[in-house]
């Protein structure tokens, strides 16, 4: 079964591509081409499986301005042509402005992080297939359900023009399991990604999950209030995620604030959600942002780099290339994503945009205890594995957040872990929860499976630490495991 | 493992696959059988005439007597809507049933669907809004029905003081009419009717004026000043009285801000030092002894899809080396796409962009917009040299005549106003 | 230099004909020779191929899915997806895979893919899928449309959404209108089995949202700003002609006094609202919203056991549905019915991808819970309660997926919140309500398993002795999901139902999700907790 397409096959689809434009001007094509072999168990036997392969293309057609895009995912020529004559005749309807011929190509270069993995792209049925095997018959074994998930990836994004071919390959995995004692009210969970699977330790996240819900088992409920929570990395990373979007970390929407007045021609828009009309975390006043203010713990930083070696991503998007930047630095905003007219304009620099891909490594200044020493120095807390059902957009301009704890939650006491817990539904703000914070690990990378819309089959990994975070707020219990 | 990657076909196989490759957009308007209303028909000729401008900048001279439907979007006013009668559509549909008629040259049936439509509305503020919308309705048609709109203002001036809004809105249609003309006696009788309507019309429906009083008093201002430099002041003065109109200020403080902004005429220009020049200019300025001068501040960006860039054709066609262009421009950091550009990088650019891009019979002046750095990096700009100079150079035009005495002195000015002036000192056999 | 020109400022379409271009077709009709021979020989080549590798079953779906989505007036994008998509059944086991290559060879060389797969996974423990025999599905089916938007010019849609705006601003001297969201897809599907099944259907789904905004000066010298939607625009599986009838103009009377109702009650500050449990009036689309996540999701069959433990979300109506079904889990007075069947309804077709053709059925009678969502291979896992019930044990006809990428599993059909049996609307029930709280536009989210719900985004207004009062602010509802259908009072009757389109209720690794419709009626229950708003960040 075809997979996905090469560098070399990328060039030679985009030639003929061209090749099939009409009229003059310029094309341009996206493409991101991908397969996908996944496998998917539930109560302990394989449900569905298979693989996926796909080219998605946008092809956009300009001509002194005016431009059209057409997408579709034949690569063939007549259907080519079809989207070629689709995108020419949004063209046609679009007005020309001819001081595009002014245009001034701004060109970098892109870094090469290695983020292919021929373990990755080699995992087949049948390999999937025997490790999925041992996995369940542990949990057979133990007398519990397991579900799961293991999906390999490779992708081919490329942006190409005229004069310009971009094409970089990856691949991506990615392993999931929930075990659940559904009469005992059990839940455990274990989940990671990353590029290449020969790192993913299936095994040991199954035992992980296995643990959890034996340890799950018959859980009590404890009154809703403020506890301090220790929060494993997943749930750090389910959490706080939000804050580092490229939606939130964007620039120009941060210093403009909300369009609270009707001379904001956005203040009319009535598709903008409600939290966009609050002000966002780093937004200080209408027309300044917090670059330069602590906005969270001064022991925390946060950065994105593509060439780093536990959390590489693709080098860019569209002509747009990620660089290593540092948006907040031992808890001062340093930084917000910018496009290069913006760099230009208002910066006066010419290295480029600043964009981000919502991809991000959280850590922490001086010791670095695990969760097992955050539990010891604990006199009395709650102990989370991840959250789930987190919106999207927050509540108010506090970046209030609500959702609830999954996969395994327990009460400390006295330095030790006493009971499990009945879950919680919790209401509180990153923010906020960010300059609470007592205690902080070791970043490890985390699951993603909801990547964010920006980027190309929207892999953005992230790497976080468990964070101890005092007086954090489970408002009320959540009624299911 | 090595990688496996399939062979790509070149072609897909043939056998039918032209099913899959039709555009599914369909192109055009293909019929108009299922446009069943005027407002349908009014928005396919607007349509099609937008596109039929789409490569082409509108920047010819103001003639709505002249002008007219391009061609494409006139055959689809003849095809679209011809079935439609007023007795035959809704009465929220008869505005846009004038406006058809007149696309289409009907002005029979536009006349007709105007009146029925007068005839169902009741009330004077809602037939004041019904009259100032067909006044609207003729004045925007190209070629523009002057006359008529004149003859249903005088109708809506007739319904009294509780259509005031409807009636000054109408008049200053009228008197921007009168200005883009520069027709002096049309601009001042609509100007002075506006004004006398501005005391009836309440505080918060002023905010839904076009033309502000504002804007209206310049105006008159300008013709005075074409008239008669001397009595000025006592002519926009009397106006006002005779409107009833109430500035906000004494009538000495506002003697005072009139007199301020005419005073330059026949006075020696102020210099306008400016570190970069290029082009034909006098030391630091740009009023060149011997020659009559006119400066345009302008910004660069769409600079060519502006009337502007016609009008500066027409002004060198009109009065060719009697007459010295100096466009003015502010430093950026940058133009358009480029890269940050020092301020002497940058004001080159411009001077090639009017000079050599845009074949401009200018002298170019750039002045360096001083700016300082926020603490996060952002650029804050700062009052240029033309900002200093209290508005005047702020937007618009000035002039100069042969001895540097200023003939205009503020912005504003649009190409008829232009011609008025300066034809008085460049006569038109000295122009070639 | 200021340009005073005012003639043509608007910018849009109009025709640039291009020539020479094939006429287009759709590839399903039957008397188009070319396109649908060819498609019913690529999905035979690939049954054939899965059954000539050893599976036991298998079924081949070919789709084709074009939109067009809408900015404002004018046409943002336009989207063409082709996929196949092939499963093979052996030994009780599924293989899968999915591409978008529509040739002989690539179909051929993916469906034996699948069935090689199925062959892999089945070593594992033993399995059996039960499959009931169905009909053999033949023909084709097609939502019922006037217009196929994808016939009509792009240059028509835009005129007609430019003079709606253009009338909406004639209309009053402080409105204008705004065309927004304005989407067409369309979807053409054909699925063979390697039971002697062949059929083609096409989906359309159309819809937008046109506003009317109205922005008055107020007394400070700035623009209030109120809106209100016109009706009849919500997606719907429709053509063109959805837009045509609203007959938007028509609407905008009404549309002003609801913007002028907007800002009179923005005047008052809302009051501060008291924890506790209040007798609450919730609107149609309140209703929809708690039915979907509720007993929408609580109802699927495999939520319910367990199959969607790791991802979004399980079901409250589960682990053993058997211990649920013939239970009460709502009032006497709430019957919930699901089809695939409700006239322009999002999951409407006449075959499900499976080839079932599904018959309406009742998930919730008369509070009882009597079924759940189900598959072909789904119905088996509740034979025993079918037979309890003399019922033949059958698919629901729920079998779906997004399209020729995915695979078939278990998704919503359209849901129906049975109307009350007296003909009142939501200002009657509130004038039945002596005391309480009436909620609308209310939407929020459940939990893990649907048994508890939150909203966090409502409108909300006290009701004193039968009449709407002031707004109400500071505190949110939060409830058990059994225990709010339990306290349902009171439901409006047939006149008072909205119906209303759902996306993105994603289920599946990789997640996908499918359309469908929920036609509600406001409701009255009583006893509904109330929390404070603190402790969500409201």
């Amino acid at each position: 079964m075809r997979r996905f397409l090469s560098s070399d096959e990328a060039q030679a689809l985009v030639k003929r591509a061209m090749g099939l434009a009409a009229g003059g001007g310029s094309t341009e094509v996206e493409l991101d081409t991908s397969w996908q072999g996944n496998l998917r168990w539930a109560r302990n036997i394989i449900t569905t499986a298979g693989d996926i392969s796909n080219n998605r293309l946008e092809i956009e057609r300009s001509i002194r301005g005016a431009s059209g895009t057409a997408k579709t995912n034949q690569i063939d020529d007549a259907n080519l042509l079809a989207a070629i004559r689709r995108a020419e005749r949004l063209l046609n309807l679009r007005r020309e402005l001819p001081e595009e011929e002014l245009k001034h190509e701004f060109i970098e270069p892109y870094p090469r992080p290695v983020i292919w993995s021929d373990a990755t792209y080699g995992l087949d049925a049948e390999a999937r297939a025997t490790g999925m095997l041992q996995v369940t018959q542990s949990s057979v074994g133990a007398g519990v359900q397991s579900a799961g998930y293991v999906q390999v990836a490779a992708h081919g994004v490329a942006t190409m023009d005229e004069d310009r071919v971009w094409y970089y390959p990856y691949t991506t995995a990615q392993f999931s399991i929930t075990v659940q004692d559904a009469a005992a009210s059990a839940a455990g969970w274990a989940g990671v990604d990353g590029n290449d699977w020969s790192k993913l330790d299936a095994a040991g996240l199954t035992a992980i999950a296995l643990d959890k819900c034996v340890r799950s088992r018959n859980p009590v409920a404890i009154e809703p209030g403020y506890y301090t929570a220790i929060l494993e990395p997943q749930a750090v990373a389910d959490f706080v995620s939000l804050l580092f979007t490229p939606e939130t970390l964007d620039r120009e929407s941060a210093e403009a604030g909300p369009p609270n007045s009707p001379s904001d021609s956005r203040y009319f828009d009535a598709n903008l959600h409600g939290s966009q009309r609050l002000l966002g975390p780093y937004t200080r006043a209408i027309g300044q942002s917090k670059i330069g203010e602590r906005v969270i713990d001064e022991r925390l930083t946060v950065s994105s780099d593509p060439m780093d070696p536990e959390l590489s991503f693709p080098p860019f998007h569209g002509w747009q290339v990620f660089h290593p930047v540092t948006w907040i630095k031992d808890g001062v905003l340093q930084e917000l994503a910018y496009a290069r007219s913006y760099a230009v304009k208002m910066l006066g620099k010419d290295t480029g945009g600043l964009p981000s891909t919502g991809s991000y490594r959280l850590s922490g200044r001086g010791e670095a205890p695990s969760v097992d020493e955050m539990i010891a120095t604990t006199k009395r807390g709650v102990l989370v594995t991840r959250f789930g059902g987190v919106p999207r957009h927050p509540l108010d301009v506090a970046m209030t957040l609500t959702g609830y704890t999954r996969g395994g939650v327990w009460l400390i006491e006295n330095g030790k872990i006493t009971k499990p817990v009945r879950n919680f539904r919790f209401t509180e703000s990153p923010m906020i929860a960010l300059n609470k914070v007592e205690q902080i690990g070791v970043p490890k990378r985390v699951f993603r499976p909801k990547y964010g819309d920006d980027f190309p089959e929207g892999y953005s990994p992230v790497m976080v630490p468990a964070l101890k975070i005092r007086d954090f707020n489970f408002s009320s219990l959540a009624e299911s495991i | 493992m090595v990688k496996r990657f399939v062979a790509l076909a070149a072609f897909a196989s043939a056998n039918g696959l032209a099913a899959q490759t039709d555009t599914i957009i369909q192109p055009g308007h293909i019929d108009f059988s299922r446009y069943d209303t005027p407002s349908l028909c009014v928005a396919a000729v607007r349509s099609q005439a937008a596109v039929d401008a789409r490569t082409q900048p509108d920047t010819a001279a103001y003639a709505p007597d002249t002008d007219s439907l391009p061609p494409r979007a006139a055959a689809v006013a003849r095809a679209c809507g011809k079935q439609f009668t007023p007795a035959g559509v809704a009465e929220r549909e008869l505005l846009n049933l004038t406006r058809l008629a007149l696309l289409r040259g009907d002005a029979a049936v536009a006349r007709s669907a105007a009146d029925r439509w007068l005839a169902m509305v009741r009330g004077p503020a809602a037939r004041g809004r019904a009259l100032l919308a067909l006044v609207d309705a003729y004045l925007t048609n190209r070629p523009m029905h002057r006359h008529e709109a004149e003859v249903l203002t005088a109708r809506l001036d007739s319904l009294g003081p509780l259509a005031a809004l409807s009636r000054d809105e109408a008049h200053g249609a009228l008197w921007l009419d009168a200005s883009l003309r520069f027709d002096v006696p049309r601009l001042t009788e609509h100007g002075v009717a506006s004004l006398a309507l501005d005391g009836h019309v309440p505080d918060i429906e002023k905010h839904d004026l076009t033309q502000g009083s504002g804007n209206i008093v310049y105006g008159l201002i300008d013709a005075e000043a074409y008239r008669s430099p001397a009595t000025t002041i006592e002519r926009v003065m009397q106006f006002a009285r005779q409107a009833n109109y109430k500035f906000q200020g004494t009538p000495e403080e506002i003697s005072g801000i009139i007199g301020g902004w005419i005073s330059p005429i026949g006075q020696p220009v102020p210099p306008l030092p400016l570190p970069f020049w290029f082009g034909p200019h006098a030391d630091s300025s740009w009023a060149i002894p011997g020659k009559v001068s006119l400066v345009l501040v302008e910004s660069p960006e769409n600079f060519s899809y502006s009337h502007d860039f016609g009008l500066l054709h027409r002004l060198r066609a009109r009065y060719g080396d009697a007459l010295n262009i100096t466009l003015v421009c502010k430093t950026k950091g940058y133009v358009r796409s480029s890269p940050p550009l020092e301020p002497a990088q940058e004001a080159d650019s411009i001077s090639n962009y009017f000079r050599k891009y845009l074949g401009l019979p200018v002298t170019v002046g750039v002045e360096q917009t001083p700016f300082e750095r926020l603490p996060d990096g952002r650029r804050v700009d700062g009052p240029a040299p033309t900002d200093a100079q209290g508005g005047r150079y702020g937007f618009g035009s000035v002039a100069a005549d042969r001895e540097g005495k200023g003939i205009l002195m503020y912005g504003g000015a649009d190409e008829a106003m232009l011609y008025a002036f300066l034809d008085r000192v460049i006569p038109r056999s000295a122009s070639r | 230099m200021t340009d005073r020109r005012t003639f043509l400022k608007h910018g849009s379409l109009a025709a640039v004909g291009l020539v020479g271009l094939p006429r287009w077709m759709r590839i399903m009709e039957p008397t188009s020779s070319n396109g649908a021979d060819r498609v019913r020989d690529l999905a035979q080549r690939a049954i054939e191929a899965a059954r000539d590798a050893g599976a036991t079953y298998a079924e081949a779906r070919l789709t084709r899915q074009i939109s067009e989505v809408f900015n404002g007036s004018a046409l943002g994008g336009h989207a063409e997806e082709f996929g196949v998509a092939v499963r093979a059944l052996y030994n009780g086991y599924w293989g899968f895979a999915g591409s978008p290559y529509w040739n002989a060879d690539d179909v051929v060389d993916q469906a034996r893919s699948a069935a090689n797969q199925a062959k892999v996974y089945a070593r594992g423990r033993p399995h059996t899928v039960d499959w009931p025999p169905i009909p053999v599905a033949s023909g084709s089916w097609s939502t019922p449309i006037r217009y196929d938007p994808f016939t009509i010019p792009i240059e028509e849609k835009t005129d007609h959404a430019a003079s709606w705006e253009q009338l909406a601003r004639e209309f009053h001297p402080h409105t204008n209108g705004a065309m927004t969201g304005m989407s067409f897809v369309r979807r053409e599907c054909a699925v063979a089995t390697t039971e002697g099944a062949y059929f083609t259907q096409t989906t359309y789904v159309s819809g937008g949202r046109f506003v009317l905004l109205y922005k008055p000066w107020n007394a400070e010298g700035n623009l209030d700003n109120a809106e209100a939607d016109a009706q009849g625009l919500m997606h719907t599986g429709a053509g063109w002609e959805l837009f045509l009838d609203a007959k938007i103009p028509d609407q905008f009377p009404a549309l002003l006094a609801q913007c002028e109702a907007q800002l009179q009650e923005e005047k008052s500050d809302p009051k501060p609202g008291e924890v506790g449990r209040y007798t609450i009036v919730c609107d149609a689309l309140t209703m929809a919203n708690i039915l979907v996540n509720t007993i929408g999701v609580g109802t699927q069959l495999d939520r319910a056991l367990g199959y969607e433990a790791n991802t979004g979300m399980t079901s409250y109506l589960g682990p053993d549905p058997m211990t649920f079904l013939g239970d009460p889990i709502a009032a006497p007075l709430v019957t919930v019915r699901a089809d695939r069947s409700m006239p322009r309804g999002l999951a409407t077709v006449q075959w499900d991808a499976e080839g079932v053709r599904p018959e309406p059925f009742t998930l919730v009678d008369k509070g009882t819970l009597v079924d759940y969502q189900t598959t072909r291979e789904q119905a088996a896992w509740l034979a025993p309660w079918y037979q309890k019930r003399g019922k033949t044990v059958r698919s629901n006809g729920c079998a779906n997926a997004e399209s020729g990428l995915f695979t078939t599993m278990q998704h919503f059909p359209n849901l129906t919140l049975e109307p009350g049996p007296r003909d009142i609307d939501f200002d009657a029930l509130v004038a039945a309500t002596p005391r309480g709280l009436a909620v609308q536009h209310g939407a929020g989210e459940p939990n893990f398993n649907g048994g508890q719900m939150l909203l966090r985004h409502f409108g909300c207004r006290e009701i004193v002795d039968g009449k709407l009062g002031r707004s109400v602010a500071g505190i949110v509802p939060l409830f058990g999901s059994t225990d709010f259908w339990k306290h349902v009072v009171a439901l409006g009757g047939p006149s008072s139902a909205v119906q209303y389109p759902i996306f993105g209720v994603d289920k599946g690794e990789p997640g996908q999700a499918t359309p469908f419709s929920v036609r509600t009626v406001p409701a009255q229950v009583a006893n509904v907790a109330f929390i404070s708003g603190a402790r969500v960040g409201k």
